[in-house]
């Protein structure tokens, strides 16, 4: 016979109110544990975009907007860069390599983004394999690569043909003259890559420069001398504000710093909302370590009798403290460790969602060392809840319930 | 074995003062004491007492050769896991274990037994007591003797050198408290315990060596001046 065994005797018998504390713990363990992993991969995979361009170079409007569209794909593009711009920052000494991007279409929601092969240099798949998993890059026009997300929702093969639509979002506009070919299938890469179709940039221009396409180019706009946005990458990082001011000052076109733009982001939305959520969770945790104690101290007056019988038997105090105050810590502990599992069993189903509509990847039984902090707060929480009941258990006068009972 | 000596006791009840005192008990090994009296007499404060579950307010109480009334109050607790065992007229089994288990606890708290050598007692006595089919009954099934007999098992696992009973058969049949007895007398025997068994049936008093009359304690009362 051991503490725990009388202790699950106890819980068995009172399995409703057992599992409602667990449960209540699980819930506030759970939404916290959410929370956590959302905000710290959301902005670890941010950051790691981000981190890649010194420079993005879109069409004069929002900074916000041309980040967001030009690196996570998550906003629909401000406008064109005259390709000018692109040929002046070729030229420029400071700039180590520039990418075109060029947007419009869709496959199926997903973005279809016109750039160079250079696009994928230094990128790397989410375990390090190679970043193509099947065939190779593109190398030209109606070649696709599809990242893995867009692969694995249409089930695309090296060789199969796919069809463009026109528009940001899904649509029916289609331009079943210009297929397109797969030949690449990108690795998971836990980035917007993932949920992205890419080819050759003269393939957009193509498609949106022939007679036959759905939208006519305003008289004198030529698709030919543009490109959505430009990314850059300075093999002088110092030189940044300077070739901003300048690209600012003297082209049609605005160059925004990415990760400025991601930081302000984070500091005025995401951990905002991050704080209240976690707020309302360690709300949820501190109500279930008071329902602990509630369960418990009532638990204590119907097991008075029991307590007496067990100082009876040769139980001291402290054995009676001590079965109490595990009792308590046996409760929080099923609550952490399903609230734990809740926590992440809830964000691996969720996922999925996330990458398809934000590019997102959770890696959702990563363990980040902030959880088992908050874990093992609520586990403190937890016993310290017991604590009460445990010396109300502790003070019983065993003479007094054994001849009232 | 049990000696008290100039013990006494105060104590409240329905608004009044009871002072209590027995001058000089004394109870050898292996002796089979029944201690009758009519109900306020203080039978149920000696046992509690001899129990160590309460203090005496004044005197001395010595068992097994040690002061258990100048003892702290967890030494108390260690002593009376090792050396007593308590039967009560109400059984007094915890509901939410076996009856194995329920043994097992008194064994756990008797600290003498390995887990193993626990196991090995609670079958051996509960072979004794006849509830070899009912191992793993929970207490609520069983039949008020078979509750009766898995208490006494409970109290008599740790061979105890003493065991107090507060009115074992009382709630029973005098067919069933007729086989109590005969069981409680016979692990007695085999163990070599004490007992000292409260009771108010003086039919059983000629199975014990001697009766000890309650009556005779020196009792008073007084009402609160509040």
């Amino acid at each position: 016979m051991t503490d725990f065994k009388l202790i699950f005797s106890y819980l068995r018998s009172r399995i409703l109110m057992t599992s409602l504390t667990v449960i209540s713990v699980a819930l506030g363990l759970a939404l916290a544990t959410i929370v956590l992993i959302l905000s710290t991969q959301t902005q670890s995979t941010l950051n790691k975009e981000t981190a890649n361009w010194d420079i993005v170079v879109g069409a004069k409007g929002s900074p916000l907007q041309i980040v967001l569209n030009s690196l996570y794909y998550l906003d629909s593009p401000v406008g064109n860069v005259n390709i000018s711009v692109w040929k002046r920052l070729q030229s420029d000494p400071v700039v180590e390599r520039v990418i075109p991007l060029t947007m419009g279409d869709n496959y199926f929601g997903s973005p279809i983004v016109g750039t160079i092969p250079a696009f994928f240099d230094g990128r790397k798949a989410i375990n390090n394999d190679g970043l193509f998993a099947q065939g190779k890059c593109f190398i030209k026009p109606f070649e696709a690569v599809v990242g893995s997300e867009v692969a694995r929702r249409s089930d695309l093969q090296i060789g199969q043909k796919i069809i463009g639509a026109h528009g940001w979002g899904k649509s029916d506009d289609f331009h079943p003259q210009f297929p397109y070919t797969v030949v690449g299938v990108l690795s998971p890469t836990g980035t917007n890559i993932d949920r992205a179709v890419y080819v050759d940039y003269h393939s957009t221009w193509i498609v949106h420069s022939h007679p036959d396409a759905d939208e006519k180019p305003e008289p004198g706009h030529d698709p030919t001398s543009e490109v959505t946005s430009l990314l850059v990458r300075l093999n002088q990082p110092a030189a940044r504000f300077r070739l901003i001011q300048d690209l600012n000052a003297h082209q049609a076109a605005m160059a925004v710093v990415p990760v400025d733009q991601i930081d302000k982001v984070a500091s005025t939305f995401i951990a905002p909302l991050q704080g209240i959520l976690l707020i309302v969770a360690y709300l949820v945790v501190f109500v279930s370590s008071l329902t602990i104690l509630i369960s418990l101290y009532y638990s204590i007056h119907q097991r008075r009798r029991d307590i007496a019988v067990i100082r009876s038997l040769g139980a001291t105090r402290v054995d009676v403290f001590r079965v109490i105050a595990l009792e308590a810590s046996v409760l929080s502990a099923f609550g952490v460790i399903s609230g734990w599992l809740l926590g992440h069993g809830i964000t691996a189903l969720g996922s999925s969602m996330v990458m398809t509509r934000f590019g997102i990847a959770l890696n959702a039984w990563h363990f980040e060392p902030i959880e088992g902090v908050v874990a093992l707060s609520v586990l403190i929480l937890g016993v310290f809840a017991g604590l009460l009941p445990a010396i109300i258990a502790y003070r019983l006068s065993v003479a007094d319930i054994l001849v009232q009972e | 074995m049990i000696y008290c000596h100039d013990i006494k006791k105060n104590y409240s009840i329905f608004g009044h003062t009871l002072h209590w005192a027995v001058d000089e008990l004394s109870i050898k090994k292996g002796e089979r004491i029944l201690i009758s009296g009519p109900s306020g007499c203080g039978k149920t404060t000696l046992l509690n007492l001899l129990a160590g579950l309460l203090r005496p307010d004044e005197g001395t109480i010595t068992i097994a050769g040690e002061r258990i009334d100048s003892m702290s109050s967890h030494d108390v607790d260690i002593f009376r896991g090792h050396h007593l065992g308590l039967i009560f007229q109400s059984f007094q089994l915890l509901s939410t274990l076996t009856v194995t288990d329920n043994l097992l606890l008194g064994a756990r708290y008797g600290r003498k037994w390995s887990a193993s050598e626990a196991h090995h007692h609670a079958d051996k006595l509960l072979t004794e007591v006849g509830l070899t089919k009912r191992v793993h009954a929970m207490p609520k099934l069983l039949s008020i003797g078979e509750q009766q007999r898995v208490a006494i098992a409970r109290a008599v696992i740790n061979e105890p050198a003493v065991i107090l009973a507060d009115e074992p058969t009382a709630s029973l049949d005098k067919t069933n408290a007729a086989t109590i007895l005969d069981m409680l007398f016979r692990i007695c025997d085999t163990h070599n315990s004490t007992l000292v068994m409260v009771s108010h049936d003086t039919s059983i008093a000629s199975r014990f060596t001697r009766i000890i009359d309650a009556s005779t304690w020196v009792t008073h009362e007084e009402l609160y001046n509040d």
